[in-house]
């Protein structure tokens, strides 16, 4: 495993040198009481950033670099972590409405499965 | 495909509000292919009406949370993009949904036309017809 500073910006009040430093800094901020926050959709990205630390695989991080380049490691982890939320949403909802709607039918499958194929997905 | 962006136009967010099968279906397959879903704005425009009744529609743009622009460079080529289909004013805004996705880099549109949204998009765009 390494260790790998994100590039993006840096945010007041968060400047960190180690992972130990934001996991101590990111436990006190949980103890904080929080303010209710209203997410609202963005267009084309949110423009504001925040700097943060995270760890890779070796063999990731040194794959990334090859093929990305260090430079654009922050907007290619942004949109595979924006992808991974939006997944994630979007299967909650799916779950929700089938406790409300019932179970996708089969033919529903069948009908979609032949839409995307003609599509070239 | 595994990571397409995937344009989701006026009918498909409807009917997904609403709980349709097809709709589902759609949203699961594309999930299981981790795409990513965009709605173009003009989007917007076609689908809300009366906050007080739209919580379904509001809550799944608020899951989709991919809202693409629409510029003065995308309306122009909008406008452009429907003369040259010949197809009447009354398809502007599917125009507009067009040229939206496609400067958004989408390589799927998800319709409930396909009819227009094929002529509008010609070889630009896959369409997905729901």
């Amino acid at each position: 495993m390494t260790g790998l500073r994100d590039d993006g910006l840096r945010h007041p009040g968060l400047e960190l040198e180690s992972h130990r430093e934001y996991d101590s800094a990111m436990a006190t901020k949980s103890r904080s009481p929080k303010k209710p926050t209203k997410r609202t959709p963005t267009a084309g990205g949110d423009e504001r950033k925040v700097k943060r630390s995270f760890t890779l695989d070796r063999k990731v991080d040194e794959e990334a670099r090859r093929r990305i380049g260090a430079r654009g490691l922050s907007a290619f982890v942004n949109d595979a972590i924006k992808r991974r939320l939006q997944g994630l949403r979007i299967q909650a909802w799916l779950d929700e409405r089938e406790a409300i709607d019932g179970p996708i039918p089969d033919t529903a499958f069948s009908r979609i499965d032949d839409a995307l194929k003609k599509a070239g997905f | 495909m595994r990571n397409a962006i995937v344009a989701l136009d006026s009918g498909v967010l409807i009917l997904a509000a609403k709980g349709d099968a097809s709709a589902r279906a759609l949203l699961t397959r594309l999930r299981q292919e981790d795409a990513l879903l965009v709605i173009p704005a003009p989007v917007l425009a076609e689908v809300l009406r009366d906050p007080s009744r739209d919580a379904g529609l509001h809550r799944l743009i608020n899951d989709v949370d991919e809202l693409a622009p629409t510029t003065a460079a995308v309306a122009r080529a909008a406008g452009e993009r429907l003369g040259a289909t010949g197809l009447p004013p009354s398809c502007t805004v599917d125009a507009m949904i067009v040229a939206t996705a496609m400067a958004r880099r989408a390589a799927f549109i998800a319709t409930t036309d396909p009819g227009d949204i094929t002529a509008l998009s010609g070889a630009d765009l896959n369409v997905i017809g729901v």
